[in-house]
């Protein structure tokens, strides 16, 4: 009965393993990374998900060869005690305590990147507040300026120019928040009482997801919004309609046209 | 065999019979449910308007002092009600419509049932995968199965989410007596009421909003409908020949009529002064500031003289809205709600409940806010009008450049200018 039982436990590094081996061609994997500095946070997660993976197979391995071994049916010799061995507690304090010092000295130049390397003399692109639950969007107006009269206002439909750097002012009106962009390897939180600059470079256009990434309530779950990257002219003819439809005097015609029907 | 090992075995074997007693009671319960009929809500609501005499609608005894009795003949009228409420709209979870109420192209009123079934009920997809019971998925945990307002959520959030049941919105492109627009509603849908806790539902699909809106307005005239009987059950004698002229025509069509009526009666505001320069804009506002200060106007009474929406601070008297002002210690103590106070709004905030469009700002301030305190300036009927066109729109000019202002230092031309010049820029 033992050695069944120990075949069992190798079932967990090889259905581990496999999973992972599987999910990448069958869409179980990262979504797809239209950013410039995305390459850098999904090289650390794969560089740490094979060290992880290499230990988890041999620790797992190792597990399947000592119920093998030593199953009590087959294994007659009494077991012996020992005090424990110096040479292996300083192996294992000093392998993972290098591989960790390792890992921080490698990814220090990403998280610059994104945490620390804020793109010099640029105004903000768009001021995102979180509430629950849902994104309040601020665009500065043709001025250029946050907090001037002409400031364009939006909820939930965060629209941005590709190809260039872009500068999110990250604020919260009343609880953590976080700001995720999958697509874009952005995930930052979003605090009551600061403001957090963010900033990152799309490189292609389409529809992605905005999320809420923090438990945030009870309505977290329906926290998302939309996030449209588009050309430097579709997003400033956007901006525009959406600025002059803020001025509005006069009800606009295609509202009109729906109030009529 | 070792014991162990056949107890294993026979673990083994419950465990199966479990498993499959689980499959097929899971198989079952997958089975299609035997069609349901209704019954003739038509006929139930005929009935049940002939079969009481007018003498029922009287109130029997003073409330405060009336005997068991008394009081068994009070709940008796409000199961009548009920009865009457349910044969003429069904359940909020499974509605009903008399056909003279469903849409009627010709005459541009009515509810588009196929609409409110969409939202009622409970939520899941149908075969074509087309989402249902909207209004359980996204609504009901503030404003309640029936849209008093007095969802689980709705205790924890200042204002109080909306009871439809009076059929009074705040915000909206119509006169104050008037109801909202559809175009009203789905605005408010899409934009959320920023400041409150009504969040943006702007990334649903267009059926889905429309699907809301129409369940919304289901829900305020069915609660108007039966609020307005249930005042006719208390009524004095004179009134109560009115009232039993049927729920039809006494109640419901009138309802009706309002909602298809609001879509005519959108303030349209004449042009806005030329405000293209900044000095142009500048001299607006100043215009505006001399009408804020106005005494006709009153607006420093409850906004504060600096806009902060103080004016009320430190009065005996309070501010309430009127879902709140009835509300007395003794309703408190059954009512799940407690009473809020209503604040003015602080005009340096830039949050605007109602839009933040000048046409916006004009309405409000043209048509005020119903169920507030907060009048119209504009004409209203029976009402001469405080302000003109123009003088409303110099007050708009006002109030949206009040953000940018420094509170400290009102009143300073220069200031106007330069909030004008980045305006204009």
């Amino acid at each position: 009965m033992g050695k069944v039982w120990s075949f069992l436990f190798l079932l967990v590094p090889v259905l581990g393993v496999g999973l992972f081996a599987w999910a990448p061609s069958n869409g179980f994997w990262l979504p797809r990374d239209i950013s410039k500095h995305g390459w850098q946070i999904d090289h650390l997660f794969n560089f740490i998900l094979v060290l992880t993976g290499v230990v988890f197979a041999a620790t797992e391995g190792l597990l399947f060869w000592f119920l093998w071994r030593y199953d009590a049916k087959t294994n007659r010799t009494p077991v012996k005690y020992m005090h424990g061995s110096h040479n292996l507690e300083v192996i294992w304090t000093i392998l993972p305590a290098a591989t960790l010092l390792f890992i921080a000295i490698y990814q220090m130049n990403a998280w610059a990147d994104v945490k620390m390397r804020k793109p010099k003399d640029m105004p903000p692109t768009v001021e995102v507040t979180a509430r629950q639950f849902e994104w309040r969007l601020r665009y500065p107006g043709p001025d250029g300026k946050l907090g001037t009269p002409d400031d364009i206002h939006h909820v939930n439909d965060l629209h941005i120019p590709v190809d260039e750097e872009v500068l999110v002012q990250l604020e919260s009106m009343d609880v953590l928040h976080d700001f995720f962009l999958p697509n874009l390897r952005i995930k930052q939180d979003a605090v009551p009482g600061m403001s957090i600059p963010v900033w990152f470079r799309a490189t292609d256009t389409g529809t992605y997801d905005l999320v809420c990434a923090e438990l945030c309530g009870w309505g977290h779950y329906k926290m998302k919004g939309r996030l449209t990257i588009e050309s430097r002219a579709s997003f400033d003819q956007w901006l525009a309609k959406m600025g002059a439809e803020e001025q509005a005097t006069q009800e606009p015609a295609a509202a009109e046209s729906e109030d009529s029907q | 065999m070792t014991i162990a090992a056949r107890s294993d075995r026979r673990l083994a074997t419950c465990a199966l019979l479990a498993l499959g007693a689980m499959a097929i009671a899971g198989g079952c319960s997958t089975q299609v449910d035997p069609p349901q009929f209704r019954m003739n809500m038509q006929d139930i609501l005929q009935e049940a308007v002939e079969s009481h005499s007018p003498d029922e609608f009287r109130v029997v005894g003073n409330e405060e002092e009336s005997d068991k009795e008394d009081k068994l003949a009070n709940i008796a009228k409000l199961e009548t009600l009920t009865t009457l409420t349910v044969a003429a709209f069904g359940e909020p979870n499974e509605p009903y419509l008399l056909p003279e109420v469903r849409w009627n192209a010709e005459e541009k009123k009515g509810l588009d049932f196929k609409k409110i079934t969409m939202a009622a009920g409970p939520t899941g997809g149908d075969d074509a995968k087309k989402q249902l019971g909207l209004f359980r998925q996204h609504c009901v945990h503030c404003h309640g199965v029936t849209g008093d307002g007095a969802g689980p959520t709705a205790a924890f959030l200042n204002p109080h989410p909306r009871d439809y049941r009076r059929g009074t919105f705040k915000f909206k492109s119509t006169g104050f007596n008037d109801k909202p627009t559809t175009a009203d509603l789905k605005r408010t849908l899409i934009d959320g009421i920023p400041g409150t806790a009504m969040p943006s539902f702007a990334l649903l699909p267009a059926d889905q909003i429309e699907a809301l809106v129409e369940y919304v307005k289901y829900l305020s005239i069915r609660g108007e409908t039966e609020r307005n009987m249930a005042g006719a059950l208390f009524l004095q004698d004179e009134e109560i020949e009115a009232a039993r002229a049927g729920i039809l025509e006494g109640y419901l069509q009138p309802i009706v009529d309002q909602w298809a009526a609001a879509e005519e009666a959108v303030v349209r505001p004449t042009e806005r002064p030329e405000t293209s320069t900044p000095e142009e804009l500048a001299s607006s506002i100043e215009e505006g500031r001399k009408l804020f200060f106005n005494k006709d106007a009153q607006c420093t009474k409850c906004h504060g003289p600096t806009g902060l929406g103080d004016g009320n601070d430190g009065m005996a008297e309070k501010l309430y809205d009127v879902w709140n002002e009835k509300k007395t210690a003794d309703d408190l103590a059954r009512w799940l709600l407690p009473k809020q106070e209503l604040r003015p709004r602080n005009l340096r905030m830039g949050i605007y409940r109602g839009g933040g469009r000048p046409l916006d700002i004009y309405r409000r301030i043209h048509a005020g806010i119903p169920g507030t305190p907060m009048p119209g300036a504009g004409p209203q009927p029976g009402k001469k009008e405080t302000f003109t066109p123009e003088q409303i729109w110099h007050l708009v000019d006002y109030v949206r450049s009040l953000p940018y202002e420094n509170a400290s230092e009102p009143a300073e031309g220069q200031t106007h200018v330069a909030a004008a010049h980045s305006l204009s820029n």
